[in-house]
């Protein structure tokens, strides 16, 4: 490793006992690399049935590679275990021949020669199996629109938003009358995703027509309201659990969750963009629940609980959206999110029942081992779980321009005290705020920046210039 | 900014629960006495490990001015027993009856006595009701109190900025991983190389 200062000999370190040691008597062996293959595959993602996931997919799926990293996309059919690599072929400096570097460095244009710090430094996918990295690289991969005028101008797109708005008619979701007088309507509208297989590939374009629930008026439109949302401890100790007992983990997703039950308030909507009104004045009266409505989601809890509890399971005191079940020798757990469903236990029967059972009354989609919830991303391996949210700080630092800024390694310099004070003040305090919303997010992973987080939000009334340094 | 500029160094990281971890509850409490510089109330840290993974943690501002550094860890201490509390009732949820008895560390000696002696002074008057509640709490078995030193108390991250160096030492307790770190050497290699080197090395060494 090199030498001490004081000392004649070589600093060297035992693999095996991973001591550091000094010694003199030193064999030099240029060929014997072994971080070669002990970094390469020690976080396999294992699935937990025998699956195309564990060989290569035969068609990969076509990605574009993560648009800060590396822009050329270049996939050769030959080369499976390192897919990230340039088409132009770059010479090394001889003296580097015998290092184990980093893969992806040489292949990103944002390598030393144009870019002081590029994200490679920090970021590498070297030790992730081929499966899990197709995973991990599609969820970056695609943008969705957020407007509708940016979405119709793709036929994906259209052609998503006309299947929904079938199924919404077919199922009298609303119908069309003339606007009453003295009512405001409620606005909706539309929200784009795209939905991915378990290996990564495109499942289909998904858009969703949401009614605008922030401006409904209490007592008027809507009385009670309730949403499951289960605390993120919660999840992070089940996730705990599951990785100490040898747990099955799988994630259920619920299709169209709200739309069922009749509505009993009047709730009057303006039309979705894409429909054209035959006579001017013309509204939805709604007939269903639809998505954003404030009362939608606890008619749906109510509908879970029921089922849940005929079932056999019980209702937790401690988080009101967790469901559990024992019996001897078997323990399953449901932990409700909204529309995404947690389930964890030692019973593989009992999986299968509960998710058919569900099915029947909801539609549900059974997503397999937990992957990706809630922007959390949840990596298995043989020593535990790992659970990152990779692409939301990378999307984070995309979006706040930094991905190119110089590292620094402490999130806030002990020397600056934060506080009020009449130093010049931050114009755009609703970008401030809505950055300070995406790191408290972030704190559901990243515990080493709670403390900053806190500051920060001490001071969302009056930002200075100050903080932005 | 600072902080996105911290995040730029290891986006990936994040938590790691490892298999082989114990079902004991660990808390550690901590509190920055007058550490907000605007109202001179106490900032207070607390985390909580389920053996050797994280599940807890929380910084937070609390809601009264304190007049004492024991008064604001003793606050701290109380707010991290409610926590505790609750755990204890979601693992209990959960079925988990087995668990080992959980242990609060704290690192002031003076707080520790206010919590074991059952007298009321003048200047801990105000604090009954936090004091009944811990006092409570630690006579029905629910949980012990231990001292830590200052060097190892972990709340300590939660509750003010550190240097660099105490501030890795603490991120490296506190069960971090970086699945997506690139191997420390740094340089350009290509790659045929690699997979030479690779098949070199397999040829090489015994299996």
């Amino acid at each position: 490793m090199g030498y001490k200062l004081g000392y004649k000999g070589f600093v060297l370190v035992d693999l095996h006992s991973r001591e550091i040691f000094i010694s003199r008597h030193v064999t030099f062996h240029d060929h014997i690399l072994p971080y070669v293959s002990q970094n390469a595959k020690q976080w396999e993602y294992f699935p937990s049935k025998p699956s195309p996931a564990s060989d290569v997919p035969s068609s990969p799926p076509p990605f574009i590679d993560p648009p800060s990293i590396i822009t050329s996309s270049d996939q050769p059919s030959t080369d499976i275990l390192v897919p990230l690599r340039s088409s132009k072929s770059r010479h090394p400096p001889p003296h580097l021949k015998d290092y184990v570097c980093h893969i992806s460095n040489q292949s990103s244009p944002a390598s030393s020669d144009s870019v002081s710090y590029p994200i490679t430094d920090s970021l590498s996918y070297n030790k992730l199996s081929n499966s899990h990295l197709h995973f991990v690289l599609s969820l970056q991969t695609h943008t969705e629109p957020k407007s509708y005028a940016e979405a119709s101008k793709f036929e994906c797109w259209n052609k998503a938003m006309k299947t929904e708005l079938t199924a919404l008619e077919q199922t009298g979701t609303w119908k069309l009358f003339d606007l009453p007088p003295n009512i405001k309507p409620i606005g909706c509208r539309w929200v784009y995703k795209i939905k991915h297989h378990a290996d990564g590939s495109i499942e289909r374009f998904k858009a969703r027509l949401v009614a605008k629930g922030y401006t409904q008026i209490e007592g008027l439109d809507y009385f009670d309201t309730y949403s499951p949302v289960a605390k993120l401890t919660t999840v992070r100790l089940v996730i705990a659990l599951t990785s100490i007992h040898h747990w099955f983990i799988h994630q259920l997703d619920v299709n169209n969750v709200f739309l069922h039950g009749e509505l009993q308030e009047d709730v009057h909507m303006q039309l979705p963009p894409g429909i054209k009104a035959s006579k001017p004045n013309q509204v939805c009266k709604l007939m269903k629940y639809l998505y954003g409505l404030k009362q939608a989601s606890r008619k749906w809890y109510e509908r879970l609980t029921a089922l849940l509890l005929a079932q056999g399971y019980k209702h937790a005191n401690s988080d009101h959206s967790l469901f559990t079940k024992s019996s001897s020798d078997t323990f399953t757990l449901l932990l409700v999110y909204v529309d995404d469903i947690i389930l964890a236990g030692n019973s593989m029967s009992e999986f299968t029942t509960i998710k058919s059972i569900l099915h029947v009354s909801f539609k549900i989609k059974d997503l397999g081992q937990l992957k990706y919830f809630l922007g959390l991303e949840v990596t298995h391996s043989q020593q535990g779980i790992s659970l990152c949210q990779r692409k939301y700080c990378l999307d984070l630092l995309n979006d706040s321009g930094l991905t190119y800024s110089k590292p620094v390694s402490t999130p806030s310099d002990p020397s600056v005290k934060l506080h009020h004070d009449s130093s010049s003040p931050y114009e755009d305090i609703s970008s401030y705020r809505r950055l300070i919303g995406r790191l408290l997010y972030l704190n559901t992973t990243r515990h080493d920046i709670t403390f900053i987080t806190q500051q920060l939000s001490q001071l969302l009334t009056k930002p200075t210039h100050v903080l932005l340094l | 900014m600072r902080v996105l500029r911290y995040l730029k160094n290891s986006p990936c990281k994040g938590l790691f629960f490892p298999r082989n971890s114990e079902l004991q509850l660990l808390g550690f409490s901590d509190a920055d006495w007058a550490g907000c510089l605007d109202t001179r109330r106490s900032i207070y840290g607390q985390c909580f490990f389920l053996g050797k993974s994280l599940i807890s943690w929380r910084t937070k501002k609390q809601l009264t001015v304190s007049r004492s550094f024991s008064e604001a860890e003793f606050r701290a201490l109380a707010a991290t027993t409610c926590e505790l509390q609750w755990l204890l009732y979601l693992l209990l949820d959960l079925q988990l009856t087995t668990a080992k008895l959980p242990v609060i560390y704290f690192d002031n000696q003076s707080a520790l006595h206010i919590a074991a002696n059952p007298v009321f002074h003048e200047r801990t008057k105000h604090l009954e009701i936090d004091c009944h509640l811990v006092r409570d709490k630690l006579q029905a078995g629910m949980m012990k109190l231990l001292p830590v030193t200052f060097h190892e108390q972990t709340a300590d991250f939660f509750t003010k900025a550190l240097l660099p160096l105490p501030f890795h030492i603490l991120l490296s307790k506190l069960g971090m991983v970086d699945i997506y770190h690139p191997p420390t050497c740094r340089g350009i290699l290509h790659h045929e190389d690699k997979q030479e080197n690779d098949d070199n090395l397999r040829s090489k060494l015994p299996d």
